[in-house]
């Protein structure tokens, strides 16, 4: 076990815990507008409306009800996502890649009929997967097809870039990829590998494991520093006006990249977490000031991502 | 920063508000901010005799004069008769009477005495000035030699001085021997010192009293006599000029000690028993018998059952400082904010080890079946439902398992909170799901020792005794969770947690930065 002195960590402004908390969460994210990112149907629609890409919505069911009418609907769509609209961690997401005699396949290949997604959707309706059992709504969404560009670096899973928007200036960008040990799921808490993204080039800057270093992935054995994000400046202008929809200061973006459509919005998160600096190799209190220094100067989003290049990773 | 001026305003005014009402509260009353100290009180009874002269008969007996003593109880019996108490001529009385006398008559006063911490000087009643008393005939010149004795009267302090000792020699000589017979009764000492102050021009008073003394039975009392010295009293008595004179508890100044009518040959003794008792409770004693506005809302003012809830709940906000130092200081990741508290609140039931057992072992069975429960697709209330259900079953056997083994005190398992273990199984079987047994290791053991800091302070005697005499503490600990709460610097598992960044930023030195 080793410490190090808190003043180190000072000097290399380095964010804590406590900090992000009382300084970044609560003095920047109102509270009545934390619904706007914990509730996906309304995230969604928000963002459609300012022209933001997310995932295609195809229905919202609200009632148990609707799930009768479900079946119909069903019948012309042959890839589709279905999730709670306020779930957490992943949890309830029902996957369909393509039917089979009037079944519904699962990514596994397995088949499913009907009754088994109107079994799972009364759940979800009833808040079995929702943050504190409350009831929920379910989403259907289209599929996304992600890129392949990342194949090599990810165990299973879906890989995504997290960016931190500060005051609606991004702050710092970091690639999640599932390993084996995280089960295949996005989270570095699990121990999925953080790969800090630069955010001039959209290349990779570091590495980390459960907040150590590491240089390869730890299943597939690619080289994490050979990452490189395809259409980056897509991804960080995206996840930039997110700012302008949620109107919150202290925002995770966490974008995903479709083969055919680009970058989309998959979610926001309003208390974005603290390994970005580990996997960056640095910390966020420097950037931040030199954000508070320039706040309200620049007209839109695109402005924004200009100043943030240039001041923080200069050619 | 105006926040941050606010807090140290508020914080301020807890501490001082808190430490204030604490220190008044021991200084005035008495409460020891160390537990187990001990304070004698003193068991005073006075009996009253008198036989009958009429059928009708009243007795009044005057209430001591405290000075550095406190009543902390006081009652009255006599049988067949009315106890009443009274204010004569501004002198404060028991008094008893009856309209059917029984021929011997005794009737009883106690009191139960305690030290005061403020102890006020005692100051006789009615005119100050000097008293005119003075010895008739060849007594009388005496007197005035005696006076002239004892040096100047200005001097106040050395003449008294001279006055005592000259009084109180074993073989008093000059005028003092004309004045003092063969074998002097104190009460002609203390005449004869009456003479001579009233002479001298010195304001004395005669006074009666009792000394306390353990087992003194039937004692008549004592004859004194309080001279005007400094600002205040001084007491003379037969033994004041020894060094280990007991101390001696004022009844009356220049009142009568007792009043009968309708009776007769009537006397008062006196008994004496030294207890002891906690100091607390002594103090709170001494509070509720001040009848204060604050003595309703001591805490020792509650029936015993009630102060034994209000010892527990008054440690909760200790719990919850810890939690609050452990959680954003330490930074100890834990599950459940305040269930690692009312765990340490069973932990005192059940004692440590054998409550973590339990804990561990309950908590595992019901994680288990717990996991089964979640294959049923069921609904989060219903679930939870069915864990206490499940827990309380897992509570009954080893109840059973215990008696029949005679391992642990069946009291202590029974009592440990079934709700409280049910919502940790069901907070953990969550996790589980949602960040893997990993998790679940990390956050269950975290919560474990939270409680575990939590359980030994709690248990602590001194904190148990400062939180449950001086409740107004507990404003130093919102104070210091309120500092906590504005703390934004690094938790202590910080420093480890981003050591990596400090590596990395020594290996690449001043090569990259941020900016």
């Amino acid at each position: 076990m080793r410490f190090v002195a808190p003043r180190r960590l000072r000097d290399l402004g380095v964010v804590g815990m406590n900090r992000r908390n009382v300084s970044c969460v609560q003095a920047l994210n109102r509270r009545a507008y934390f619904p706007r990112v914990d509730d996906k149907l309304i995230t969604k629609v928000m963002a459609i409306e300012a022209g933001i890409r997310v995932p295609e919505l195809l229905a919202v069911l609200r009632y148990q009800g609707q799930v009768k009418e479900l079946e119909a609907f069903l019948a012309d769509q042959s890839e589709f996502v279905i999730k709670p609209s306020m779930g957490c961690a992943g949890r309830g997401i029902l996957v369909i890649v393509g039917r089979k005699d009037g079944g519904y396949v699962k990514p596994s290949g397995a088949v499913i009929r009907f009754p088994e997604i109107a079994r799972h959707v009364s759940n979800l309706l009833s808040g079995l997967y929702s943050l504190g059992g409350q009831p929920d709504k379910a989403l259907v969404e289209g599929l996304v097809h992600f890129t392949d560009a990342f194949d090599a670096f990810t165990f299973q899973g879906v890989p995504d870039v997290r960016v931190i928007i500060y005051k609606g200036y991004p702050l710092m960008a970091m690639m999640r990829l599932s390993t084996s040990m995280s089960d295949g799921k996005a989270n570095l808490h699990q121990g999925a590998v953080g790969v800090g993204i630069d955010l001039r080039s959209g290349r990779a800057l570091e590495a980390v494991q459960f907040d150590r270093s590491v240089d390869v992935h730890p299943d597939t054995g690619v080289d994490l520093m050979t990452l490189a994000v395809p259409e980056w400046d897509e991804v960080v202008m995206l996840a930039t006006r997110c700012f302008d929809v949620v109107d919150m200061g202290y925002l995770g973006a966490d974008v995903v990249l479709d083969r055919e459509e680009g970058p989309m919005i998959l979610e926001l998160n309003a208390r974005p977490g603290l390994a970005i600096q580990v996997a960056n190799g640095f910390g966020m209190l420097p950037r931040m000031r030199a954000i508070d220094a320039v706040v309200g100067t620049h007209a839109d989003a695109a402005e924004r991502v200009r100043f943030a290049i240039d001041a923080f990773c200069p050619v | 920063m105006s926040s941050r001026l606010q807090l140290i305003l508020i914080a301020t005014v807890l501490c001082a508000a808190g430490l204030g009402h604490a220190i008044y509260k021991s200084r005035v009353y008495g409460f020891p901010f160390l537990p187990g100290a001990k304070d004698a009180v003193w068991v005073v009874q006075a009996q009253v005799k008198f036989k009958r002269a009429a059928a009708a008969s009243q007795a009044l007996l005057s209430k001591p004069v405290l000075g550095e003593y406190s009543i902390l109880n006081a009652s009255q019996t006599g049988r067949g008769f009315v106890a009443f108490e009274d204010e004569v001529d501004g002198r404060r009385v028991v008094g008893w009477r009856s309209d059917k006398t029984p021929e011997d008559v005794r009737l009883y006063y106690r009191i139960d005495l305690a030290a005061s911490p403020t102890s006020r000087p005692v100051v006789p009643a009615g005119d100050l000035a000097t008293e005119h008393f003075v010895l008739e005939g060849a007594e009388r010149g005496a007197v005035d030699e005696l006076a002239s004795e004892c040096g100047d009267p200005g001097e106040r302090d050395a003449f008294v001085e001279a006055l005592a000792k000259r009084l109180g020699a074993d073989t008093p000589a000059g005028a003092a021997a004309l004045l003092l017979a063969a074998k002097p009764g104190v009460q002609r000492k203390i005449n004869v010192a009456r003479a001579v102050l009233s002479s001298a021009g010195i304001p004395a008073r005669a006074a009666l009293g009792i000394y306390l003394v353990d087992g003194h039975r039937g004692r008549k009392p004592v004859p004194a006599l309080l001279v005007e010295h400094g600002d205040g009293w001084r007491v003379l008595h037969s033994r004041s000029s020894k060094k280990d004179a007991p101390p001696l508890l004022l009844w009356t100044v220049g009142t009568p000690l007792l009043d009968v009518e309708g009776g007769q040959s009537s006397a008062v003794t006196f008994s004496v028993q030294r207890t002891v008792r906690a100091v607390a409770k002594v103090a709170a004693l001494r509070e509720s018998g001040g009848g204060g506005f604050m003595s309703k809302y001591s805490l020792y003012s509650l029936p015993l059952a009630h102060q034994n809830a209000f010892k527990l709940l008054l440690l909760v906000p200790i719990g919850a400082f810890i939690v609050v130092v452990l959680r954003n200081v330490v930074g100890l990741p834990s599950t459940g904010t305040f269930l690692p508290v009312l765990l340490a609140l069973s932990f005192r039931d059940t004692h440590l080890l054998p409550g973590i057992t339990i804990f561990v072992v309950v908590v595992g069975i019901g994680l288990a079946i717990r996991g089964w429960l979640s294959r049923l697709n069921l609904l989060l209330v219903p679930r939870i439902s069915a864990v206490v259900v499940v827990v309380i079953l897992i509570m009954l056997s080893l109840t059973i398992l215990a008696v029949r083994t005679n391992m642990l005190d069946p009291n202590s398992v029974t009592l440990f909170p079934t709700i409280i273990v049910a919502w940790t199984i069901e907070r953990l079987s969550v996790l589980w799901e949602e960040s893997g047994p990993r998790e679940v290791a990390i956050r269950g053991s975290g919560m474990l020792i939270v409680a575990i800091v939590a359980y030994l302070v709690m248990s602590n005697t001194l904190v148990e005794h400062l939180s449950f005499t001086f409740p107004e503490l507990i404003l130093l600990v919102l104070a210091g969770i309120l500092f906590v709460g504005q703390y934004n610097g690094y938790r202590l598992s910080e420093l480890r947690r981003f050591e990596p960044l400090v590596t990395s930023a020594a290996d690449s030195g001043a090569g990259r930065k941020s900016e």
